[in-house]
Protein backbone atom coordinates (compact mmCIF):
# COMPACT_ATOMS: atom_id res chain seq x y z
CA UNK A 1 0.00 0.00 0.00
CA UNK A 2 1.21 3.07 -0.80
CA UNK A 3 2.05 5.72 1.56
CA UNK A 4 3.01 9.70 0.66
CA UNK A 5 4.90 10.48 3.79
CA UNK A 6 6.90 7.25 3.90
CA UNK A 7 7.68 7.88 0.29
CA UNK A 8 8.62 11.38 0.45
CA UNK A 9 10.63 10.76 3.54
CA UNK A 10 12.53 7.83 1.79
CA UNK A 11 13.51 9.98 -0.60
CA UNK A 12 14.43 12.81 1.70
CA UNK A 13 16.83 10.43 3.74
CA UNK A 14 18.59 10.25 0.12
CA UNK A 15 18.83 13.27 -0.18
CA UNK A 16 20.30 13.73 3.20
CA UNK A 17 23.32 11.63 1.91
CA UNK A 18 24.82 14.08 -0.44
CA UNK A 19 26.38 17.00 0.80
CA UNK A 20 25.91 19.35 -2.46
CA UNK A 21 22.19 19.49 -1.13
CA UNK A 22 21.43 21.78 2.03
CA UNK A 23 18.41 21.20 4.48
CA UNK A 24 16.93 24.27 2.67
CA UNK A 25 17.12 22.60 -0.59
CA UNK A 26 15.82 19.58 0.34
CA UNK A 27 12.77 21.33 2.13
CA UNK A 28 12.01 23.48 -1.14
CA UNK A 29 12.06 19.85 -3.26
CA UNK A 30 10.21 18.65 -0.60
CA UNK A 31 7.32 21.22 -1.16
CA UNK A 32 7.30 21.14 -4.70
CA UNK A 33 6.61 17.51 -4.38
CA UNK A 34 3.84 18.46 -2.14
CA UNK A 35 2.23 20.56 -4.13
CA UNK A 36 2.47 18.54 -7.11
CA UNK A 37 0.72 15.64 -5.66
CA UNK A 38 -2.07 18.17 -4.38
CA UNK A 39 -2.27 19.27 -7.51
CA UNK A 40 -2.45 16.08 -9.36
CA UNK A 41 -4.95 14.26 -6.75
CA UNK A 42 -7.31 17.65 -7.14
CA UNK A 43 -7.23 16.83 -10.84
CA UNK A 44 -8.58 13.28 -9.63
CA UNK A 45 -5.34 11.39 -9.89
CA UNK A 46 -3.96 9.33 -7.09
CA UNK A 47 -1.44 9.73 -4.49
CA UNK A 48 1.06 7.60 -5.79
CA UNK A 49 0.67 8.87 -9.44
CA UNK A 50 0.79 12.26 -7.87
CA UNK A 51 3.91 11.37 -6.59
CA UNK A 52 5.48 9.40 -9.84
CA UNK A 53 4.37 12.34 -11.39
CA UNK A 54 6.38 14.67 -9.35
CA UNK A 55 9.20 12.71 -8.86
CA UNK A 56 9.67 12.68 -12.90
CA UNK A 57 9.65 16.28 -12.94
CA UNK A 58 12.65 16.85 -10.83
CA UNK A 59 14.81 14.12 -12.62
CA UNK A 60 17.01 11.73 -11.56
CA UNK A 61 18.93 12.52 -8.22
CA UNK A 62 22.21 12.02 -10.22
CA UNK A 63 21.42 14.64 -12.31
CA UNK A 64 19.90 16.65 -9.84
CA UNK A 65 22.87 16.48 -7.79
CA UNK A 66 25.23 17.58 -10.39
CA UNK A 67 23.06 20.63 -11.15
CA UNK A 68 23.08 21.23 -7.30
CA UNK A 69 26.86 20.50 -7.13
CA UNK A 70 27.86 23.36 -9.53
CA UNK A 71 25.06 26.07 -7.60
CA UNK A 72 27.05 24.70 -4.19
CA UNK A 73 30.59 25.59 -5.90
CA UNK A 74 29.41 28.69 -7.20
CA UNK A 75 28.22 29.91 -4.02
CA UNK A 76 31.09 28.92 -1.58
CA UNK A 77 33.62 31.02 -4.79
CA UNK A 78 31.39 33.56 -4.80
CA UNK A 79 30.64 34.39 -1.38
CA UNK A 80 33.98 34.49 0.03
CA UNK A 81 33.35 30.64 1.20
CA UNK A 82 36.07 29.44 0.71
CA UNK A 83 37.35 29.69 4.15
CA UNK A 84 34.05 28.63 5.42
CA UNK A 85 34.40 25.53 3.49
CA UNK A 86 38.14 24.44 4.51
CA UNK A 87 37.29 25.56 7.90
CA UNK A 88 34.08 22.85 7.76
CA UNK A 89 36.77 20.05 6.22
CA UNK A 90 39.04 21.28 9.06
CA UNK A 91 36.47 20.13 11.46
CA UNK A 92 35.40 17.07 9.41
CA UNK A 93 38.72 16.04 9.70
CA UNK A 94 38.74 15.36 13.08
CA UNK A 95 35.47 13.40 12.26
CA UNK A 96 36.97 11.37 10.10
CA UNK A 97 39.88 10.77 12.24
CA UNK A 98 36.96 9.58 15.05
CA UNK A 99 35.32 7.37 12.91
CA UNK A 100 38.55 6.05 11.70
CA UNK A 101 39.43 5.16 15.04
CA UNK A 102 36.00 4.06 15.85
CA UNK A 103 35.84 1.34 12.81
CA UNK A 104 39.67 0.21 13.51
CA UNK A 105 38.36 -0.79 17.22
CA UNK A 106 35.71 -2.34 15.99
CA UNK A 107 37.17 -5.03 13.86
CA UNK A 108 39.54 -5.74 16.18
CA UNK A 109 40.88 -8.80 14.26
CA UNK A 110 41.65 -6.74 10.92
CA UNK A 111 43.33 -4.13 12.19
CA UNK A 112 46.15 -6.37 14.05
CA UNK A 113 46.66 -7.98 10.75
CA UNK A 114 46.69 -4.32 9.27
CA UNK A 115 48.78 -2.63 11.49
CA UNK A 116 51.18 -5.66 12.15
CA UNK A 117 51.35 -6.47 8.38
CA UNK A 118 51.64 -2.86 7.80
CA UNK A 119 54.81 -2.47 10.98
CA UNK A 120 56.49 -5.62 9.39
CA UNK A 121 56.02 -4.83 5.98
CA UNK A 122 58.12 -1.30 7.29
CA UNK A 123 60.73 -2.73 9.20
CA UNK A 124 61.65 -5.29 6.51
CA UNK A 125 61.81 -2.11 4.18
CA UNK A 126 64.14 -0.03 6.76
CA UNK A 127 66.33 -3.08 7.50
CA UNK A 128 66.87 -3.87 3.98
CA UNK A 129 67.36 -0.06 3.26
CA UNK A 130 69.97 0.70 6.35
CA UNK A 131 71.32 -2.73 4.76
CA UNK A 132 72.21 -1.30 1.47
CA UNK A 133 73.47 2.16 2.93
CA UNK A 134 76.13 0.24 5.27
CA UNK A 135 76.90 -1.94 2.19
CA UNK A 136 77.80 0.84 -0.47
CA UNK A 137 79.08 2.94 2.15
CA UNK A 138 82.17 0.91 2.42
CA UNK A 139 85.84 2.65 1.57
CA UNK A 140 83.71 5.65 0.20
CA UNK A 141 85.54 8.05 2.73
CA UNK A 142 88.63 7.46 0.25
CA UNK A 143 89.12 10.22 -2.04
CA UNK A 144 89.17 8.40 -5.16
CA UNK A 145 86.94 5.85 -4.12
CA UNK A 146 85.56 5.49 -7.62
CA UNK A 147 88.80 4.51 -9.58
CA UNK A 148 90.16 2.18 -6.88
CA UNK A 149 90.07 -1.56 -7.69
CA UNK A 150 91.16 -4.99 -5.91
CA UNK A 151 92.47 -7.44 -7.83
CA UNK A 152 92.04 -10.65 -7.07
CA UNK A 153 93.38 -13.94 -7.65
CA UNK A 154 91.23 -17.11 -9.01
CA UNK A 155 88.09 -17.03 -8.39
CA UNK A 156 88.35 -15.92 -4.34
CA UNK A 157 91.76 -15.46 -3.46
CA UNK A 158 92.12 -12.18 -2.09
CA UNK A 159 95.96 -12.55 -1.48
CA UNK A 160 97.62 -12.05 -4.81
CA UNK A 161 101.34 -12.54 -6.35
CA UNK A 162 103.76 -9.62 -4.94
CA UNK A 163 104.44 -9.12 -8.52
CA UNK A 164 100.94 -8.36 -9.73
CA UNK A 165 101.62 -4.90 -8.67
CA UNK A 166 104.60 -3.86 -10.95
CA UNK A 167 103.76 -6.30 -13.91
CA UNK A 168 99.89 -4.32 -14.23
CA UNK A 169 101.57 -1.35 -13.86
CA UNK A 170 104.16 -1.84 -16.69
CA UNK A 171 101.41 -3.43 -18.71
CA UNK A 172 98.24 -1.26 -18.46
CA UNK A 173 98.42 2.27 -19.12
CA UNK A 174 95.30 2.75 -17.22
CA UNK A 175 96.63 2.40 -13.91
CA UNK A 176 98.26 5.66 -12.50
CA UNK A 177 99.11 3.97 -9.22
CA UNK A 178 99.82 1.06 -7.46
CA UNK A 179 99.79 -0.52 -4.20
CA UNK A 180 100.21 -3.89 -2.11
CA UNK A 181 99.16 -4.32 1.10
CA UNK A 182 99.18 -7.58 3.30
CA UNK A 183 97.34 -7.92 6.69
CA UNK A 184 99.67 -9.93 8.28
CA UNK A 185 97.63 -9.59 11.29
CA UNK A 186 94.60 -10.74 10.13
CA UNK A 187 95.93 -14.36 10.05
CA UNK A 188 97.74 -14.75 12.75
CA UNK A 189 97.87 -11.98 16.05
CA UNK A 190 100.62 -10.09 15.63
CA UNK A 191 102.65 -9.84 19.55
CA UNK A 192 103.44 -5.85 19.91
CA UNK A 193 105.58 -4.70 22.03
CA UNK A 194 106.34 -1.17 23.40
CA UNK A 195 109.13 -1.61 26.47
CA UNK A 196 107.46 -4.52 28.41
CA UNK A 197 103.96 -4.25 27.48
CA UNK A 198 102.95 -6.46 25.21
CA UNK A 199 99.89 -6.54 23.20
CA UNK A 200 98.39 -8.74 20.56
CA UNK A 201 96.86 -7.10 17.17
CA UNK A 202 95.47 -7.56 14.45
CA UNK A 203 95.41 -4.51 12.35
CA UNK A 204 98.66 -5.01 11.52
CA UNK A 205 99.72 -4.27 7.75
CA UNK A 206 102.33 -4.27 5.34
CA UNK A 207 102.71 -1.90 3.05
CA UNK A 208 104.14 -0.43 0.26
CA UNK A 209 105.34 3.30 0.02
CA UNK A 210 102.42 4.17 -2.37
CA UNK A 211 99.66 2.96 0.10
CA UNK A 212 99.22 7.03 0.26
CA UNK A 213 98.46 7.69 -2.68
CA UNK A 214 95.60 5.26 -3.27
CA UNK A 215 93.98 5.60 -0.36
CA UNK A 216 93.02 8.44 1.90
CA UNK A 217 95.00 8.63 5.04
CA UNK A 218 94.71 11.80 6.66
CA UNK A 219 98.13 12.71 8.30
CA UNK A 220 97.40 14.01 12.35
CA UNK A 221 101.37 13.98 13.01
CA UNK A 222 104.05 13.37 10.24
CA UNK A 223 103.45 13.44 6.27
CA UNK A 224 102.69 10.81 4.19
CA UNK A 225 105.60 12.11 2.16
CA UNK A 226 108.48 9.33 2.43
CA UNK A 227 106.71 7.87 6.06
CA UNK A 228 107.25 4.04 4.49
CA UNK A 229 110.50 4.61 2.23
CA UNK A 230 112.56 3.10 4.42
CA UNK A 231 112.35 -0.45 6.12
CA UNK A 232 110.96 -1.29 9.35
CA UNK A 233 109.06 1.84 9.59
CA UNK A 234 105.06 1.79 10.86
CA UNK A 235 102.64 3.95 10.56
CA UNK A 236 99.84 4.13 13.67
CA UNK A 237 96.38 5.41 13.89
CA UNK A 238 95.53 8.03 16.63
CA UNK A 239 94.34 5.31 18.48
CA UNK A 240 97.13 3.03 18.72
CA UNK A 241 99.20 5.92 19.13
CA UNK A 242 97.12 6.98 22.51
CA UNK A 243 97.52 3.01 23.36
CA UNK A 244 100.99 2.55 23.25
CA UNK A 245 102.49 5.85 24.23
CA UNK A 246 99.64 7.59 25.98
CA UNK A 247 100.45 11.48 25.40
CA UNK A 248 104.14 11.46 24.16
CA UNK A 249 105.17 12.07 20.40
CA UNK A 250 105.02 8.85 19.11
CA UNK A 251 107.22 10.11 16.19
CA UNK A 252 110.73 8.47 16.04
CA UNK A 253 109.83 5.88 18.68
CA UNK A 254 109.97 2.11 18.40
CA UNK A 255 107.90 -0.95 19.04
CA UNK A 256 108.76 -4.37 18.61
CA UNK A 257 107.08 -7.51 17.15
CA UNK A 258 107.67 -11.35 17.94
CA UNK A 259 111.90 -11.42 17.33
CA UNK A 260 112.36 -8.18 18.49
CA UNK A 261 112.13 -6.30 15.26
CA UNK A 262 112.63 -2.47 15.58
CA UNK A 263 109.70 -0.60 13.62
CA UNK A 264 110.30 3.30 13.73
CA UNK A 265 107.01 5.08 13.83
CA UNK A 266 107.30 7.94 11.37
CA UNK A 267 103.26 8.80 11.07
CA UNK A 268 100.45 8.91 13.10
CA UNK A 269 96.84 8.92 11.03
CA UNK A 270 93.24 9.65 11.99
CA UNK A 271 91.43 6.53 13.02
CA UNK A 272 90.36 4.75 9.48
CA UNK A 273 86.26 4.09 9.29
CA UNK A 274 84.65 1.23 9.97
CA UNK A 275 82.99 1.36 6.87
CA UNK A 276 86.43 0.10 5.33
CA UNK A 277 87.82 -3.18 4.11
CA UNK B 1 8.14 20.46 -26.28
CA UNK B 2 10.92 22.89 -26.30
CA UNK B 3 14.29 21.98 -27.23
CA UNK B 4 16.78 21.58 -24.21
CA UNK B 5 18.70 24.58 -25.63
CA UNK B 6 15.86 26.79 -25.78
CA UNK B 7 14.59 25.77 -22.49
CA UNK B 8 17.84 26.92 -20.84
CA UNK B 9 18.10 29.69 -22.92
CA UNK B 10 14.85 31.29 -21.96
CA UNK B 11 14.69 30.07 -18.76
CA UNK B 12 16.61 33.31 -17.04
CA UNK B 13 14.45 36.02 -18.90
CA UNK B 14 11.13 34.10 -18.22
CA UNK B 15 11.29 33.07 -14.61
CA UNK B 16 12.63 37.07 -13.88
CA UNK B 17 9.25 38.40 -15.95
CA UNK B 18 7.19 36.16 -13.79
CA UNK B 19 9.07 37.51 -10.63
CA UNK B 20 8.60 41.09 -11.98
CA UNK B 21 4.98 40.55 -11.12
CA UNK B 22 5.38 39.86 -7.66
CA UNK B 23 6.97 37.67 -5.56
CA UNK B 24 6.55 33.64 -6.18
CA UNK B 25 7.87 29.81 -4.97
CA UNK B 26 9.41 27.59 -7.39
CA UNK B 27 6.17 25.66 -8.09
CA UNK B 28 4.33 28.81 -8.34
CA UNK B 29 6.39 29.99 -11.45
CA UNK B 30 6.81 26.41 -12.81
CA UNK B 31 2.98 26.12 -13.09
CA UNK B 32 2.68 29.76 -14.70
CA UNK B 33 5.42 28.96 -17.14
CA UNK B 34 3.65 26.21 -18.06
CA UNK B 35 0.41 27.46 -18.22
CA UNK B 36 2.29 30.26 -20.33
CA UNK B 37 3.13 28.18 -23.16
CA UNK B 38 0.09 25.82 -23.01
CA UNK B 39 2.13 22.96 -21.75
CA UNK B 40 5.28 23.30 -24.40
CA UNK B 41 7.97 24.91 -21.42
CA UNK B 42 8.54 21.83 -19.31
CA UNK B 43 11.39 22.19 -17.00
CA UNK B 44 11.91 20.16 -14.06
CA UNK B 45 12.99 21.24 -10.65
CA UNK B 46 16.24 19.97 -11.39
CA UNK B 47 16.41 23.19 -13.80
CA UNK B 48 14.83 25.65 -11.88
CA UNK B 49 15.88 25.26 -8.47
CA UNK B 50 19.51 25.17 -9.23
CA UNK B 51 19.18 28.22 -11.80
CA UNK B 52 16.89 30.43 -8.48
CA UNK B 53 19.96 29.77 -6.61
CA UNK B 54 22.52 30.71 -9.17
CA UNK B 55 20.57 33.90 -9.86
CA UNK B 56 20.47 34.65 -6.23
CA UNK B 57 24.46 34.27 -6.12
CA UNK B 58 24.17 36.69 -8.70
CA UNK B 59 21.79 38.80 -7.16
CA UNK B 60 19.40 39.11 -9.67
CA UNK B 61 16.98 37.93 -7.09
CA UNK B 62 16.02 37.56 -3.65
CA UNK B 63 14.71 34.69 -1.62
CA UNK B 64 13.15 34.23 1.52
CA UNK B 65 11.17 31.65 3.89
CA UNK B 66 8.14 32.88 4.53
CA UNK B 67 4.71 30.64 5.81
CA UNK B 68 2.44 30.22 3.10
CA UNK B 69 -1.45 30.94 3.16
CA UNK B 70 -1.80 27.16 3.29
CA UNK B 71 0.23 26.54 6.28
CA UNK B 72 3.73 24.85 6.10
CA UNK B 73 6.96 27.44 5.00
CA UNK B 74 7.80 28.16 1.50
CA UNK B 75 10.42 30.03 -0.52
CA UNK B 76 9.39 33.07 -1.80
CA UNK B 77 11.98 34.55 -4.48
CA UNK B 78 11.56 38.53 -5.12
CA UNK B 79 13.05 40.38 -8.25
CA UNK B 80 15.93 42.70 -7.05
CA UNK B 81 16.73 46.61 -8.84
CA UNK B 82 20.09 44.28 -10.53
CA UNK B 83 17.16 41.93 -11.72
CA UNK B 84 15.36 44.02 -13.10
CA UNK B 85 18.10 46.24 -14.97
CA UNK B 86 19.21 42.41 -16.19
CA UNK B 87 15.86 41.76 -17.44
CA UNK B 88 15.48 44.77 -19.63
CA UNK B 89 18.58 43.99 -21.19
CA UNK B 90 17.52 40.44 -21.83
CA UNK B 91 14.26 41.53 -22.93
CA UNK B 92 15.82 43.86 -25.96
CA UNK B 93 18.13 40.90 -26.96
CA UNK B 94 15.17 38.63 -27.23
CA UNK B 95 13.17 40.96 -28.97
CA UNK B 96 15.73 42.24 -31.50
CA UNK B 97 16.35 38.15 -32.27
CA UNK B 98 12.84 38.08 -32.26
CA UNK B 99 12.39 40.82 -35.46
CA UNK B 100 15.64 39.13 -37.20
CA UNK B 101 13.12 36.14 -37.28
CA UNK B 102 10.23 38.11 -38.48
CA UNK B 103 12.42 40.05 -41.00
CA UNK B 104 13.71 37.43 -42.02
CA UNK B 105 10.61 34.59 -42.73
CA UNK B 106 7.65 37.43 -43.08
CA UNK B 107 8.09 37.45 -47.21
CA UNK B 108 8.12 33.67 -46.85
CA UNK B 109 5.54 33.34 -45.09
CA UNK B 110 3.35 35.90 -47.19
CA UNK B 111 4.87 34.32 -50.01
CA UNK B 112 3.24 30.74 -48.71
Amino acid sequence: MFNLETAISTWKRLLELIRSFRKDDIEELERHIRDVVRDKVADGMSEEEGYRTAIKQIGDIVGLESEYRKVYWDKVFSNKGVIAELTLEWNMFFNYVRIAVRNLWRNKGYTFINVFGLAAGLACVLLIGLFILDEISFDRHNEHADRIVRVLYGESQTVTPTVVGPVFARNFLEIQDWTRIYPIGMYAQVAVKRGNVTFEETGFYYADSTVFNVFTLDPVLGTAKGALNRPHTVVITETIAKKYFGDENPIGQTIQTGGNTDWEVTMVVRDIPKSSH
Amino acid sequence: MFSKQLIAASLQPIVLTILSRGEAYGYDIMQRALDLSDGKLVWTAGTLYPLMHRLETKGFISAIWRPSEAGPRRKYYRITAKGRSVLESDKSEWLSVHSILIKLWGPELAIG
